[in-house]
């Protein structure tokens, strides 16, 4: 599903934005956003590819000396001060559409409409 | 035979395994190269370097390695799928930017141009104009003839002079209803036997010739019109 901010609200896309949004002034790097959103390697980074183009995450690359660090630089996953704002209100859209809706009967009653009676057969006037 | 499986229990396949899983990390390490190489070119080198980091940094034993090196390589056609997506949207707005730049910079010929097809219009539309009124005056000079015809005709059938000179309501020519008509000339009846025949209309001969109707001289008819013989 499409979301009004432009990419599709699956499953791994809100969990990768959960954890971002928990921190979103921290850089992560993609062992560690797998590890908190409990996604496999093979799914993150395909999402983090869709959220950067995008425009709601951004990437660069670890300032380290590579020699003296022993290992390769890695590479750092942020949210974007307009991407923070869009990922609130895509996941909070995704949290309403999910949530369980009201039947009609209940919210015909909530609205004030009184009991609705029951359709059937044999209804006495 | 019992020491032989024996050697082969205790020392080799422990010998082998080991090697095996030595060779691991390795597989791995290819894994990612691979997967790298399912991606488009200009982001290769980045996601081999950012997995090979991953990969060096993955904590647990010698299997987690090719694992992870599985998984990505897995999900490489995914992640290419979605950075291709990213460099169409780029060569998008590039070939859009550079479209923009090109119309901008072909403006002043696009206004010559157009100057250029309108006159060409103008011109064309002159020489329909012109063609259409050459059509007419043709079809004019076939009328003349018919009514000269006519007229001798007429005269020679004794037709009165009244008649000879009462005017159409309204000329066609060939199918063209004209305001402007030529002097106005008497109808024919064809069918009249007075006087000797005309110089086309003989008996047993078909003519087109001018028909009125309703007070309006039809000229150029391709409707037929029999000649009776004179004194039938």
């Amino acid at each position: 599903m499409v979301s009004p901010t432009g990419f599709e609200m699956t499953l791994q896309t809100q969990a990768v934005l959960r954890v971002l949004l928990d921190h979103p002034l921290q850089e992560h790097y993609g062992l560690e956003i797998s590890k908190a959103a409990g996604l496999p390697s093979g799914s993150l980074y395909p999402t983090l590819a869709r959220l950067e183009r995008a425009g709601l995450v951004s990437s660069n690359w670890e300032q380290v000396d590579t020699h003296e660090a022993g290992r390769p630089r890695r590479r750092y996953y942020k949210l974007t001060p307009d991407g923070a704002e869009r990922a609130e209100q895509a996941l909070a859209a995704t949290v309403k559409r999910l949530s369980p809706q009201p039947r009609l009967r209940d919210r015909l009653r909530r609205d004030g409409f009184g009991p609705v009676r029951q359709p059937g057969w044999g209804v006495g006037r | 035979v019992t020491a032989i499986i024996f050697i082969f229990t205790v020392i080799l396949i422990p010998v082998l395994v080991g090697e095996f899983v030595d060779w691991l990390p390795w597989v791995g390490t290819r894994l990612i190269r691979r997967a790298a190489r399912r991606l488009p070119a200009e982001f290769r080198d980045r996601y081999e370097e950012e997995w090979q980091a991953e990969f060096n940094a993955l904590p647990g034993g010698k299997l987690t390695k090719p694992a992870f090196g599985l998984r990505v390589y897995a999900g490489a056609r995914s992640t290419g799928a979605a950075l291709q997506a990213e460099i169409d949207k780029r060569a998008e707005i590039d070939n859009m930017e550079l479209a923009a730049r090109v119309l901008s910079l072909a403006q002043q010929t696009a206004d010559q141009a157009i100057v250029l097809a309108r006159r060409e219009a103008d011109e064309t539309l002159g020489r329909a104009r012109y063609e259409a009124e050459r059509v007419l005056g043709m079809a004019y000079q076939q009328a003349d003839q018919i009514i000269l015809e006519a007229r001798h005709l007429a005269s020679a059938k004794g037709a009165s002079g009244r008649a000879m000179h009462q005017p159409p309501a309204e000329l066609r020519i060939a199918g063209h209803r004209t305001g402007n008509p030529p002097p106005p000339r008497p109808p024919v009846a064809v069918r009249d036997r007075r006087g000797p025949p005309g110089p086309r209309a003989r008996p047993g001969r078909y003519i087109r010739a001018p028909a009125a109707r309703s007070g309006v001289l039809l000229m150029g008819s391709r409707k037929l019109t029999p000649c009776v013989p004179l004194d039938g």
